[in-house]
């Protein structure tokens, strides 16, 4: 089963939300304390067909642009659960397959719209291979 | 090292028998050492940031309403997480449920994932401090159940 890792600064990052969006910031700490309670949680939200059944509070996507460059990236989106729309904030998470770990990379918001030469996003991939998580042969 | 050796261990004329050897990635045991270690301090991480945010009266309330909304969802659309669904509905976290009912987190945790051995007392002592009537944990053990039972 996998295991959630929450990196420091991806918390860093949400402490900081808690001053702007307190709302949002205490979405991102209930998803995270509820994956840490119930792993499976990960493996059933990362399983495509259930997005067809029902309309999760959090949405998981790879990040196609750096799965294209080997770095194994997903996005959470994380809606609103009872009024439907997504919140304007994304967070990374890195895939270490042979450990089955997902690691909280960062925390950005939707504006940064996935530009992979962003400073954050930059950043978060500096964090991946902190967390020793290889690049895979794409 | 890539590639595959033979090792052969017996020959004879219409047979060659052998050992044939895979490359392996060794990890070097510093590195797994780290990560495992990492793994366990950071897993009791999520729980102690969350019990020093619920110290905080306004970051605490916004967890609640968090709670209450995933609650509501999970009640809904994830049957088999009834039990966590309805502690989510009164807004508490495992560790909140857990000292309310004079019992261990990971109880909570347990019971959560598998109902089976939940007594009675405790499905009323539970509901008393959620502030639903035992049949409403009732319901959501049967929904569990029945939702752990069907297939995927």
């Amino acid at each position: 089963m996998a295991d959630l890792i929450p990196t420091d600064e991806a918390y860093a990052e949400i402490d900081a939300l808690y001053e702007v969006d307190e709302d949002a910031a205490a979405m991102f700490d209930l998803l995270l304390e509820t994956l840490a309670d119930d792993p499976s949680m990960l493996d059933r939200l990362f399983r495509p067909a259930n997005h067809y059944q029902y309309t999760p509070p959090f949405e998981i996507k790879r990040f196609g642009e750096l799965q294209a460059q080997g770095k194994n990236v997903y996005i959470i989106k994380v809606r609103h659960p009872t009024q439907g729309h997504l919140l304007p904030y994304r967070l990374l998470l890195g895939y270490h397959a042979q450990m089955d770990t997902y690691y909280t990379l960062t925390l950005i918001e939707r504006e940064i719209d996935y530009d992979v030469h962003d400073p954050t996003i930059v950043a978060a991939l500096e964090r991946y291979d902190r967390c020793g998580i290889p690049t895979y042969p794409h | 090292m890539t590639g595959v050796v033979f090792l052969p261990t017996h020959t004879s004329r219409d047979l060659t028998a052998g050992y044939v050897c895979y490359p392996v990635v060794v990890y070097h045991n510093e590195k797994v050492q780290s990560i495992v270690s990492q793994k366990s301090i950071t897993g009791a991480n999520v729980h102690e940031r969350m019990a020093r945010l619920e110290r905080n009266p306004a970051r605490a309330e916004a967890l609640a309403r968090a709670r209450k909304r995933l609650g509501a969802w999970m009640a809904d659309e994830m049957p088999d997480r009834g039990l966590a669904a309805l502690r989510m509905k009164a807004g508490m976290s495992q560790a909140k449920l857990a000292e309310l009912m004079g019992t261990q987190q990971s109880n909570i945790s347990r019971w959560e994932k598998s109902t089976g051995d939940m007594q009675l007392s405790t499905m009323q002592k539970l509901a008393q401090v959620l502030g639903v009537d035992t049949t409403d944990v009732l319901h959501a053990i049967e929904r569990h159940e029945r939702a752990q039972g069907a297939p995927a």
